[in-house]
């Protein structure tokens, strides 16, 4: 099952990236909603455009990104290694 | 009062947490959406003021059934890495501070009234999940020379 949504994660993340650019000129600090690689819409809040794709497309067929280039820091854990990743 | 009490542990500050898959219920036209499903799990989450986001293990999140909506880079010292990003509805085992003269009253379960996004880490041995800034900012805490800490809920 989380396969599945990866798939639409993964693919939606490419194309976030291709569009990342012009997004932070037009729309810093918003969350964009994805599907199948198309940007939907804009939001306020993360949680905001969470239960507009759960609302639009269902579970696992949406994404949400934030639209920054800044990394969130994990502080000390980060010092002790194996982090791990996506 | 809700608070949650502990005691370092190896300098650490870990207390009892739930977490649980945040499904939207489109019956209730809020963003703050608190019902839960019961029994909830008790995993140990150490309180991190140097993370500015909330982590769960690949265990906790294989555990609670998590599935991810998104991705985002974390920093470390070294580099850079994707991780995966997950909304959960954050819960914390607490006790309820009685007035003085009173005994405290046994477990409590404070839920976090907005859904929380949080990101995977590694499985460790220690913990189940790190408590974030995200989240701790939005109580007071306290830690005493005693090696005592309280999180104030409400």
């Amino acid at each position: 099952m989380q396969q599945a949504c990866g798939t639409e994660v993964d693919i939606n993340f490419d194309a976030f990236r291709g569009m990342l650019p012009d997004l932070l000129q037009q729309a810093p600090g918003k969350f964009a909603l994805l599907h199948r690689s198309e940007l939907v819409d804009l939001f306020d809040s993360a949680i905001a455009a969470f239960i507009e794709g759960a609302r639009r497309f269902g579970a696992e067929q949406y994404s949400v990104q934030e639209v920054t280039e800044q990394a969130d820091s994990l502080g000390f854990y980060s010092y002790a290694g194996g982090a791990g990743q996506a | 009062m809700l608070v949650a009490r502990g005691k370092l542990d190896n300098r650490q500050a870990l207390i009892q947490i739930g977490v649980q898959r945040f499904t939207p219920d489109f019956a209730i036209v809020s963003a703050t959406q608190t019902a839960n499903s019961y029994p909830i799990t008790s995993y140990r989450a150490l309180l991190d003021t140097g993370a500015q986001r909330t982590c769960l293990t690949y265990r906790t999140i294989g555990k609670e059934g998590l599935v991810r909506h998104g991705k985002k880079f974390i920093k470390n010292v070294h580099n850079e890495n994707v991780h995966s990003l997950f909304m959960v509805k954050f819960g914390i085992w607490c006790t309820d501070d009685a007035p003085m003269g009173h005994q405290e009253t046994g477990n409590s379960y404070f839920v976090i009234e907005e859904p929380v996004e949080v990101i995977n880490i590694a499985d460790n041995d220690r913990f189940d999940a790190i408590i974030g800034m995200d989240v701790l900012g939005k109580f007071d805490f306290s830690f005493s020379k005693s090696g005592d800490f309280c999180i104030k809920l409400s």
